[in-house]
């Protein structure tokens, strides 16, 4: 609210590039701008300062129908915006707004059902009659039929219980690898982003501190407390340990990594036999 | 003791032909003591929530009893008593305000039990200082942070004087700053004031903190014990579709590796130990 004693600086000269075919994970503690700067990249926010250039499109400039075909946002809670009567119209919605034939539509919302696992039987279903991860996932269909090049998540799990989270990390991981879309996620969770990402870029108070692989942003664990975040048990555990044994690796991010670490470590010792 | 489900039903009608009726709620028979800090795991649908509402009569069980404080759930003569005595926070922060103030919205439950305006004023001063809200009375709830909002919700069942507080969820939408404001303030409530906590979550981490942790599945009780006993479980857990805390995950794997390995802990600080101890040994 500009010029009111409630007016506040959201995003604080952002200077970040993410590349095509990537997967980037923005994390960043409530208030820290992430969903601000999200909101840049298909022009529903302007910037005040600066600019923003999508595949050479300037988001400041008036028409915006080629960038948000190329930009699908999904945002938090996206079944909240599920309203047709069909699941196979929800998925369709944006589709017939584009004035593509029947037969088009037709295609597209059964690839895109095909991609996130959503049986045949379910699109002649209203949306409602579905369980919280369904629904979930015709939400996010609909925006994979738009055949967005950039997807972005907003926090894409959350509310999810942990088998529900994982489809759908498992259905963003397969858009990402097998229809090559560039993925942007915006997620609390460090445990979440240290499996997907292979970019993270970290944001506290409308700035960006830290961007780097996963294992090169976990080792400032401090710094990443410090602003409200928490990095992952596992690599939590691993930098307590290393403070007692030699060798160990403070940057490990997942279980698979450790185990096969920590085993090598002790069987590299001289005294080792195999209990 | 607190509360006692024998045998509980809850049926859902869909009024969806195919589907017919859900059995959310199927057979649950438990007892809970007052002071304990107990977790619900289990997955969307396992009838956690359902569970919930049947503890504080906002929903009542087709079969079986719920007994609150000796109260049947059924009597509805009682059901002020029961829920002023068991309060319930929600998942979503935005959905329980009620007033303008952050005060005003705490004085909403006394002010409904018809208390003196003298003793409301002590009781939500009282609250809001309990969940370290005090600076913030004369804010405007709206505007705070969601894991503050979701503090003033627990200061406005506080203010009603509740032996339990029963949490919905609620920590699922906060960030992890928020949660552990919420973690922190339960904690507090339940070893210095007494008030036993039933916190329905899906964050693990969270449920180590309790002294009890219970699975549902499918409507009825699973699992039932401490956290080391239910997270030791790896791959039952796993299997169920709900997570262990990956330090546990770590020792387990070590453990079928063959490294004779304690598996049952659930935190940094002992899995640290664990292996320093084997290292030791080694060495």
């Amino acid at each position: 609210m500009k010029g009111t004693p409630y007016e506040r600086k959201a995003l604080d000269k952002i200077s970040l590039k993410i590349d095509t075919g990537s997967i980037v994970g923005i994390i960043g503690h409530t208030g820290s701008g992430k969903s601000t700067l999200i909101q840049h990249l298909n022009g529903l926010l302007k910037p005040m300062e600066g600019t923003v250039f999508v595949k050479g499109i300037n988001t400041a400039q008036k028409n915006l129908k080629e960038l948000r075909k190329l930009v699908g946002l999904i945002f938090q809670y996206p079944e909240h915006q599920l309203f047709e009567e069909t699941v196979f119209r929800d998925i369709a919605f944006g589709l017939y707004k584009q004035g593509l034939s029947d037969e088009q539509i037709k295609t597209r919302v059964y690839s895109a059902a095909e991609i996130l696992s959503i049986d045949e039987s379910l699109l002649s279903k209203s949306p409602f009659e579905l369980s919280g991860g369904q629904k979930r996932r015709v939400a996010i269909a609909g925006v994979i039929a738009m055949r967005p090049e950039i997807i972005v998540f907003d926090e894409p799990t959350a509310g999810l219980d942990p088998a529900a989270a994982k489809e759908v990390y498992s259905f963003i991981k397969k858009i990402h690898n097998e229809e090559k879309r560039t993925v942007i996620i915006v997620s609390h969770s460090m445990e979440d982003m240290a499996g997907i990402a292979d970019k993270i870029v970290v944001m506290n108070e409308g700035r960006i501190e830290m961007v780097g692989a996963p294992n090169e942003v976990f080792v400032h664990a401090e710094a990443l407390k410090g602003m409200g975040l928490d990095v992952p048990q596992i690599t939590q555990f691993m930098q307590l340990l290393s403070e007692h044994i030699e060798g160990v690796d403070r940057s490990i991010f997942t279980v698979e990594h450790a185990t096969a670490h920590i085993y090598h470590l002790l069987s590299s010792k001289k005294g080792w036999v195999k209990i | 003791m607190l509360i006692k489900s024998e045998k509980a039903f809850y049926t859902y009608n869909t009024h969806i032909e195919s589907e017919g009726a859900v059995v959310a709620v199927n057979g649950v028979s438990i007892e809970i003591q007052r002071g304990e800090f107990v977790s619900i795991l289990g997955r969307n649908g396992s009838g956690k929530s359902t569970f919930a509402r049947l503890l504080n009569a906002l929903l009542i069980p087709d079969s079986g009893t719920i007994i609150v404080n000796n109260i049947d759930t059924r009597d509805s003569d009682y059901i002020w008593e029961i829920r002023s005595r068991i309060g319930m926070v929600f998942q979503n922060p935005d959905n329980q305000i009620v007033a303008t103030s952050v005060e005003e919205d705490v004085a909403f439950g006394p002010e409904n039990l018809g208390i003196e305006p003298k003793e409301i004023i002590n009781r939500v001063n009282q609250a809001i200082e309990m969940v370290g809200m005090s600076e913030y009375s004369n804010h405007s709830p709206h505007l705070l942070s969601g894991g503050q909002k979701q503090r003033v919700a627990i200061a406005g069942i506080l203010a009603m004087k509740p032996e339990c507080i029963v949490l919905d969820e609620a920590t699922a939408m906060l960030d992890p700053v928020g949660r552990k404001e919420i973690i922190n303030i339960l904690k507090e409530l339940n070893q210095n004031e007494g008030i036993t906590i039933i916190h329905i979550t899906h964050h693990m981490e969270e449920a180590v903190k309790a002294n009890r942790v219970i699975i549902m599945e499918s409507g009825q009780i699973k699992y039932d014990g401490t956290p080391k006993q239910i997270f030791s479980k790896v791959k039952e857990i796993k299997g169920m579709g709900l997570d262990v805390p990956q330090v546990t995950e770590l020792l387990y794997s070590l453990k079928n590796m063959g490294l004779n390995i304690n598996e049952s802990i659930v935190n940094i600080e002992d899995a640290v130990n664990e292996i320093v101890k084997l290292v030791n040994k080694i060495d």
